[in-house]
């Protein structure tokens, strides 16, 4: 198990860097547009403005936040090569089997999952406080949301990659475009707690806001429920025999 | 089961929709190689596969190194390797890092053995196993195969792809390795002439069935071929011959028992055969006649 653990790593190990790369590259822009802002020259221009980059750039870390989340990605990207390698059906003849090659993978993206959750988490508390608006109970909410949906998702892609068998390019795209969907959900959840109506979706939020506490434990207890469906499905597709199935979209 | 047997196989078979393997029986002696031969598409590998555990058979039973593969136990998997004919391992890991990916795999991985292997087939440690030629990519697959004190090496279409020059190096390396006759291999090939030289035993599958299973040289020495006229070729009753290959110039007829042929007919020469001869023949062994 350990073997392919570590494995699992190093094969992200290059996704991983990216990924770094790409968040600092954001923290860089990040922290211009915050400079930029003291110095007033990035304020309100007018009325006409869509986006108020002053109010916006504070919670900019969402974003970073998202991107960071994205790290796992490298672990499911592995099992489209892996599959056009012949390295799954070399992984049955291990011992330990198919069953230990899956279960390093989930332990990998778990492991991987709660690292990028810190550390976005940490970015974002940095970003906010540089922003003069430190994280608030409601950020943290929506931080977690954000990573418990990413997360879930992930999970299920994972399952699709192990269900489909393919090293198809196009599921690579079709991921993209479910990053994009998390990104708008992201956007949205962020829309909404600036936009929020409370006559219109007061009780839902009361709600939430009485309950949070164990409203996360329901989720988290979902998300290891996904995860476990997830794993378990992810096994049996790979203990599936059959060659891997070319989709074309 | 026999102890004396690093793979006995009985009764197996695996039914897919529009072939059947088997009902396919056989044993790899402890101690040899074993040549597993057939055209392609005979069963090889989905028999290879079968023990390896890729595949579950449909019915059957399969003993790898004492241990009966469908049992559910693995621990066997220490003392197996396999070998593929291409390489399972991801582009981006280099040599380093597969010998730290293994090593924590097999509770017997010796480092030393693997970079003794990796300098002997000089093989750069640090370049990405993507950019290596087929023949190193080989190599680096039978380092691996041998750095964790493997008792089995089971072998599908191994050197398929390789030049002479390479296949001769391999060959070799498995010589030294059989010196330990603790060590066994089943090598799955249609490159009869690498098991001409290396092969103990032969097995031989076509349309999933095993026709002839056997000491290699007991069947080089049994089999034989007459070479003959249109005219002595019509003397021969069809029982006496496997199959017979008809061409412009006369007719060649492969024939399974030297002695019995040579007292029926002692006019008749009869000469040796190959591995490939006998895959020919017994190929075509339902027509009879062939061309």
């Amino acid at each position: 198990m350990k073997g392919l653990v570590y494995r699992e790593f190093r094969l992200a190990k290059k996704n991983i860097i990216i990924i770094a790369f790409i968040v600092g590259l954001l923290l860089v822009i990040h922290n211009m547009i915050l400079l930029s802002l003291d110095f007033g020259t990035l304020s309100k221009q007018s009325t006409e403005s869509i986006i108020d980059i002053s109010e916006f750039a504070g919670e900019l870390y969402y974003v970073e936040f998202a991107v960071f989340m994205l790290a796992a990605f490298g672990i499911i990207n592995n099992i489209f090569i892996d599959y056009r390698a012949g390295w799954m059906t070399f992984s049955k003849t291990l011992p330990g089997g198919i069953k230990t090659a899956v279960r390093a993978r989930y332990i990998s993206f778990i492991l991987i999952g709660i690292t990028e959750f810190a550390l976005g988490f940490i970015i974002s508390f940095v970003m906010a406080k540089m922003a003069d608006k430190p994280l608030n109970a409601s950020d943290c909410r929506l931080l977690l949301s954000v990573a418990l949906i990413m997360n879930v998702i992930e999970c299920l892609y994972m399952t699709l990659a192990y269900a489909l068998k393919t090293s198809n390019k196009t599921i690579g795209l079709f991921a993209s475009f479910l990053f994009l969907v998390m990104i708008f959900l992201s956007g949205c959840v962020v829309n909404e707690k600036e936009n929020i109506n409370i006559e219109k979706v007061g009780k839902l939020v009361s709600y939430v806001n009485e309950h949070f506490s164990l409203i996360v434990l329901f989720a988290a207890v979902i998300t290891c429920l996904v995860f476990f469906v997830c794993y378990e499905i992810s096994l049996y597709s790979a203990k599936r025999e059959g060659k891997y199935v070319r989709i074309i979209i | 089961m026999d102890s004396t047997n690093a793979i006995e196989i009985n009764g197996l078979v695996k039914k897919y929709d529009g072939f059947t393997l088997g009902p396919v029986s056989f044993c790899v002696p402890e101690g040899s190689i074993t040549g597993f031969i057939g055209q392609n598409g005979a069963g090889k590998s989905t028999t290879i596969k079968s023990i390896l555990g890729i595949i579950k058979p449909d019915e059957g039973s399969i003993n790898v190194l004492g241990t009966d593969v469908l049992s559910g136990r693995d621990d066997y998997r220490q003392y197996m390797a396999a070998v593929f004919d291409e390489l399972p391992f991801n582009d981006e890991l280099n040599s380093t890092d597969i010998s730290r990916i293994f090593s924590r795999i097999y509770k017997n991985w010796s480092n030393e053995t693997f970079f003794d292997y990796i300098t002997k087939f000089e093989l750069p440690r640090k370049k990405k196993c993507g950019k290596f030629s087929k023949g190193m990519k080989m190599k680096l697959q039978i380092a691996v195969a041998l750095s964790h004190g493997a008792k089995l090496l089971v072998m599908d279409e191994a050197t398929s792809g390789l030049d002479p020059v390479v296949r001769n190096e391999i060959l070799d390396i498995f010589y030294d390795y059989l010196k330990d006759e603790g060590h066994s291999i089943l090598m799955s090939s249609h490159i009869t002439s690498d098991l001409d030289k290396i092969a103990d035993n032969i097995v031989f599958i076509d349309h999933g069935r095993v026709y002839l299973t056997g000491e290699k040289d007991k069947i080089l020495d049994s089999h034989g071929m007459v070479k003959c006229t249109k005219n002595e070729y019509l003397e021969i009753p069809a029982c006496d011959f496997i199959s017979a290959r008809v061409t412009e110039f006369g007719v060649d007829v492969l024939i399974s028992d030297r002695a019995a042929f040579s007292g029926k007919h002692p006019d008749m020469i009869i000469e040796k055969v190959s591995l490939e001869d006998v895959m020919l023949f017994y190929v075509n062994k339902e027509k009879k006649e062939w061309s």
